[in-house]
């Protein structure tokens, strides 16, 4: 399966979830998938998706679905340690993994020597190496955490 | 869950007795910070000095560029004995690069 096809089948069953996504092509294919304030799109600080995840979940009642790669994953590896300690009952954790980074030329991650879903519930959807055409997150980090803390704080 | 996040410190042990679940990283728990903040709450981070090493990245690249403001901080400032002296030393640069005020130090001397 293509990556941003597995992206379109997520995003587009979503009602008022809140997603986070991680740093490299995913975010740039969310966003131009379907675009919406409740995404928040972690454009730098690669690894840090799943942590502000547990963070949000732990705060909020709303449903909060984490969109990683597999390199955003190894990179933070002990936070699906963590997540599975916590237990969240209204966090979820996707990883589309392709075994590679991608964004940095395709160099393959270590992805294919571990299990992500013997360490913690999450579900992992094994994706091709695609390089689809998406344009840049049009929207100033900023603007992207204003419009999401707001959605956040709506009923 | 007061959103007490961190990773512990000896000279902390008496400051963070009531956290329940210490995270694995400092980063991580910076990260569990991010989420509290977009969630409308506040959140407090404890660390040894030493810690905030692994949190430049976090902080210069996405609390910055994203106009979130750091949590409050419970810092251990080590610098004896000799593996800690490095980091003691550049521990004032490391809060100065990454603009950090909001703090409240624990000194080994104290």
């Amino acid at each position: 399966m293509k990556r941003i096809e597995a992206i379109k089948e997520i995003m587009h069953s979503l009602e008022d979830e809140l997603v986070i996504t991680s740093t490299g092509m995913i975010s740039r294919e969310i966003y131009a998938v379907r675009d919406r304030p409740e995404n928040f799109y972690v454009m730098g600080s690669m690894g840090a998706s799943l942590g502000i995840g547990i963070g949000l979940a732990l705060n909020t009642k709303k449903k909060v679905l984490v969109i990683a790669g597999d390199g955003g994953v190894l990179i933070s590896l002990g936070t699906l340690v963590l997540m599975n300690r916590l237990r969240l009952p209204n966090l979820k954790l996707v990883i589309l993994d392709n075994n590679c980074y991608q964004s940095t030329g395709g160099q393959k991650t270590c992805s294919d020597a571990v299990n992500f879903d013997r360490i913690c519930n999450c579900e992992v959807v094994k994706v091709e190496v695609t390089s689809d055409s998406v344009p840049r997150i049009n929207i100033p980090p900023q603007e992207i955490t204003r419009r999401f803390r707001n959605a956040v704080s709506s009923q | 869950m007061k959103n007490i996040f961190g990773v512990p410190c000896s000279k902390l042990k008496e400051r963070i007795k009531d956290v329940e679940v210490n995270c694995t990283s400092e980063e991580e728990a910076m990260a569990l910070a991010v989420g509290t903040w977009l969630a409308g709450k506040e959140a407090t981070v404890y660390m040894q000095n030493s810690g905030l090493c692994r949190c430049l990245d976090i902080v210069l690249s996405l609390y910055k560029p994203y106009s979130i403001p750091v949590p409050k901080l419970i810092l251990s400032l080590r610098r004896h004995p000799e593996h800690h002296l490095f980091v003691g030393e550049a521990t004032q640069k490391l809060l100065d690069i990454m603009g950090y005020n909001n703090m409240e130090i624990v000194d080994e001397e104290d």
